[in-house]
């Protein structure tokens, strides 16, 4: 084995025996597990509902009978609606049940809708009070507001003699199927696919970047560094280090994800075995994600869907390229890390200590924030101008890539999006920057690692580029 | 005579300034050759010319009389002023590691490691992680890592620092004991007693110029300044007075019925004349010429670079 394969080899497996990789190992899938699970089971297993006593002040109810407050509130699964005391003394209501945790007292005030003087519009009040011990939680709030407003507009039409039928009509919602050469797709599923893709790749890169410029300061404060490049060169050393990390990324991502399966799949399928269906919980659904669901003997989740969206979305994952994505993808992440992974190794040459890295790291890393920031822009327009500039600069081209690539038709020539010519040129771009960043770190490295206690700055980096070695 | 290491007129410049200007060193095959100077004189930068760590501006490195390549490496052992080890590696891991870097075999690394760790009475160390380690057992581990695939050039920049009085012995016995198995060591070192004790050759840089080189007891012969230290039983000024014009009294002292005086030779006055002279009025008790140590020679030629130059054998450097 050569001397440089010597290096790979001790970063290698001086790392994973680390306690730390171990220990991050073992964490990182339980974190993926509780982001999951939690939630599910805080859906799944609800505690008791919580009681809403129900008190109208303004006795719109007893004069008006189509103010059926048992119409307008139904019990869902977390609220429970009382309406015992309807017409009773908010004050006694509340004394009775201050102490309950589990009970709140909406108090419908005199003034609720005009009282009973009429439903005069400019008199309408809006002060609807929940009284309660303990705090109901948004979702409470908006189930009764959305509820009253509903009821509230309903009333308005019937005075103004509005068929509500005809109303109830405007509200269909008119959606657009998104058909681009015949083919249907959804552009959620691709950004969400082009967004995961492009989020590994930064996330790897800037963890294990950061361990390289670690490493070379390690090295650089026991001041082992002196006897290695007596033996190596200082840029064997450097690419030595840069390839010994990726493979402790690789081989923790991969355990990562063997042992994410590993635990969430008995779980997802014990629950299911419940006739829950988790996936109604994730969080961004308004107050209908804690209706009890309706059990259709679902076991997976994808019978959450309606019949028409679940094929609608299992064609669109089919309708993303993925031979291309793959491909790209490993080239993508393995060069766009190597670049980065020599930057950050030049970076970490030019200090004595991690906090002296901060002048060097913003410029280093913004590249990557920028193209974060910017995916929803990408993922909105994936052929603009925005978008191409940004998957052609290498700086940027293998996070922004991924993200366009799922929008892409690669059978459709120049009108696909992305095409094939455009990643391997992307990629040759990225691969001619790596080189010619490599050689530049390198010359930096080799004289950044023998400067002790020299306070470096951009000016001194760039004269160290011109030293003969 | 044959050289090992040949640097011919080797010149570096760094941005503000220049490490080594037109240096050339000649090193002879199993000699002890120390590499002296001020700190930031330029000999570090030297070092790391011969350890291709860095390279000259212009000149060259011979090694056998050939050119230095990569390959070279691995007849070099090096151990750096500035040393350390990875702190959470064991030791022997990172001696494994190390020897291999230099091209040993696995095999026959660990079995050199082993016979070094009994004779420097660390067996126990191997699983050890080096930051459990004290300084002093630190610098053992480098010292051995750095011999270990037995090099042909060893340079050893200040091989002494960090260990006590013991271990620095030891130290010093296993460079006699590798010189005399054939290898050539360049020691850097300030430590100008160790230079008489080991060196044989030495070279003087100083800001960036060798300003010396030669064999050490050429060098002090040749700095001797014609000075002789006399002690005698009598009269201090029956000395003086007998002392013929071509002698110059530098220093006295009187005590005890026995007086030393340091005298300077003039002219071509010789060492006999001048006990022809005294010796009739004071008895003799000793007289030996005043060979400058290293250390003199060092502060001398090195002041004598600077305005305010000094001059050998002056009474400053009278001690008793």
């Amino acid at each position: 084995m050569g001397k440089i394969g010597l290096i790979i080899r001790r970063e290698y497996f001086t790392r994973i025996k680390n306690k730390t990789f171990i220990i991050m190992c073992l964490v990182g899938p339980l974190l993926w597990a509780a982001l999951i699970i939690v939630p599910a089971m805080l859906a799944g297993k609800p505690g008791a509902p919580r009681q809403i006593v129900v008190v109208d002040m303004s006795r719109l109810s007893s004069l008006d009978t189509s103010l059926d407050y048992a119409h307008i509130f139904r019990d869902t699964m977390n609220l429970h609606f009382n309406y015992d005391y309807v017409l009773g003394d908010v004050e006694a209501v509340r004394k009775k049940y201050k102490d309950s945790t589990q009970t709140s007292v909406l108090e419908i005030p005199s003034n609720f809708l005009g009282g009973m003087d009429s439903l005069n519009v400019a008199t309408i009040g809006k002060a609807v009070i929940l009284h309660s011990k303990n705090e109901p939680g948004h979702n409470t709030l908006a189930y009764i507001g959305s509820r009253l407003s509903a009821e509230h507009r309903k009333m308005m039409l019937q005075r103004d003699s509005i068929p509500i039928a005809a109303v109830e009509k405007l509200k269909d919602n008119i959606t657009v199927a998104n058909s681009v050469r015949g083919k249907v797709s959804k552009s959620e599923i691709k950004a969400v696919v082009g967004f995961v893709f492009g989020l590994i790749i930064y996330m790897y890169i800037f963890m294990y970047g950061v361990q390289v410029m670690r490493g070379v300061i390690e090295e650089k404060t026991t001041r082992i560094v002196e006897v290695i490049v007596s033996s190596v060169r200082p840029f064997q050393l450097m690419m030595g280090k840069i390839i010994g990390i990726m493979f402790v990324g690789l081989t923790q991502i991969s355990i990562w994800i063997i042992l994410s399966m590993l635990i969430i799949t008995p779980i997802i399928n014990s629950i299911n075995d419940d006739k829950t269906d988790f996936t109604k919980a994730l969080p961004g659904n308004g107050i209908q994600q804690v209706m009890p669901v309706q059990d259709g003997g679902g076991a997976s989740p994808m019978n959450v869907f309606k019949n028409d969206e679940t094929k609608e979305m299992i064609s669109t994952i089919m309708m993303i390229p993925w031979g291309n994505m793959l491909v790209s993808f490993f080239f993508y992440f393995i060069l766009g890390y190597l670049l980065y992974g020599a930057m950050f190794a030049a970076v970490g040459s030019a200090v004595d200590t991690e906090s002296d890295t901060q002048q060097f790291m913003l410029p280093v890393t913004v590249p990557l924030i920028i193209a974060i920031a910017l995916s929803s822009t990408v993922m909105m327009d994936p052929d603009g101008k925005i978008a191409t500039w940004l998957s052609y600069i290498p700086f940027t081209s293998p996070i922004t890539m991924m993200m366009r690539i799922p929008y892409s038709d690669p059978g459709a020539g120049s009108a696909g999006g992305v095409h094939v010519v455009d990643i391997i040129v992307s990629i040759a771009i990225l691969l001619v920057t790596f080189l010619i960043m490599t050689w530049l770190a390198g010359k930096i490295y080799r004289t950044g690692i023998l400067m002790y206690g020299k306070k470096s700055s951009w000016k001194e980096l760039f004269k160290w580029l011109f030293y003969k070695a | 005579m044959s050289y090992l290491l040949e640097a011919k007129n080797i010149v570096k410049r760094f941005a503000t300034h220049t490490a080594l200007d037109d240096v050339s060193i000649a090193v002879p095959e199993k000699c002890i050759f120390g590499l002296l100077g001020p700190n930031g004189a330029g000999k570090t930068t030297l070092i790391r010319i011969i350890n291709q760590i860095t390279g000259p501006d212009s000149g060259t490195v011979l090694i056998d009389g050939r050119l230095l390549e990569p390959s070279h490496s691995e007849s070099i052992g090096y151990l750096p002023e500035e040393r350390g080890l990875y702190r959470k590696m064991s030791v022997g891991d990172q001696a494994m590691y190390l020897a291999q870097l230099k091209g040993l075999p696995k095999k026959e690394a660990r079995k050199r490691l082993e016979e070094w760790f009994e004779r420097f009475e660390m067996s126990g160390w191997w699983k050890k992680k080096v930051e459990e380690l004290s300084k002093g057992m630190q610098q053992k581990v480098q010292f051995i890592v750095t011999v270990l695939h037995e090099p042909r050039l060893l340079i050893l920049d200040e091989p002494f620092s960090g260990f006590d009085p013991i271990n620095a012995q030891l130290i010093k016995q296993e460079i006699l004991r590798m010189r005399d198995n054939g290898a050539t060591i360049i020691l850097s070192t300030h430590n100008m007693g160790s230079v008489e004790e080991l060196c044989d050759n030495i070279a003087l840089i100083h800001q960036s110029k060798k300003i010396l080189d030669g064999n050490v007891k050429e060098i002090r012969r040749q700095y001797a300044t014609n000075t002789f230290d006399v002690s005698f039983r009598g009269s201090m000024i029956a000395f003086t007075n007998a002392m013929w014009t071509g002698a110059e009294l530098v220093a006295k002292k009187e005590g005890d019925g026995i007086c030393s005086v340091r005298v300077k030779l003039l002219g071509k006055t010789s060492p006999n004349d001048l006990l022809h002279a005294v010796i009739g009025s004071s008895e003799i008790l000793s007289f030996n010429e005043v060979i400058p140590t290293m250390n003199d020679i060092f502060i001398a030629k090195v002041r004598a670079e600077e305005p305010t130059g000094a001059e050998l054998g002056t009474k400053s450097n009278y001690t008793e």
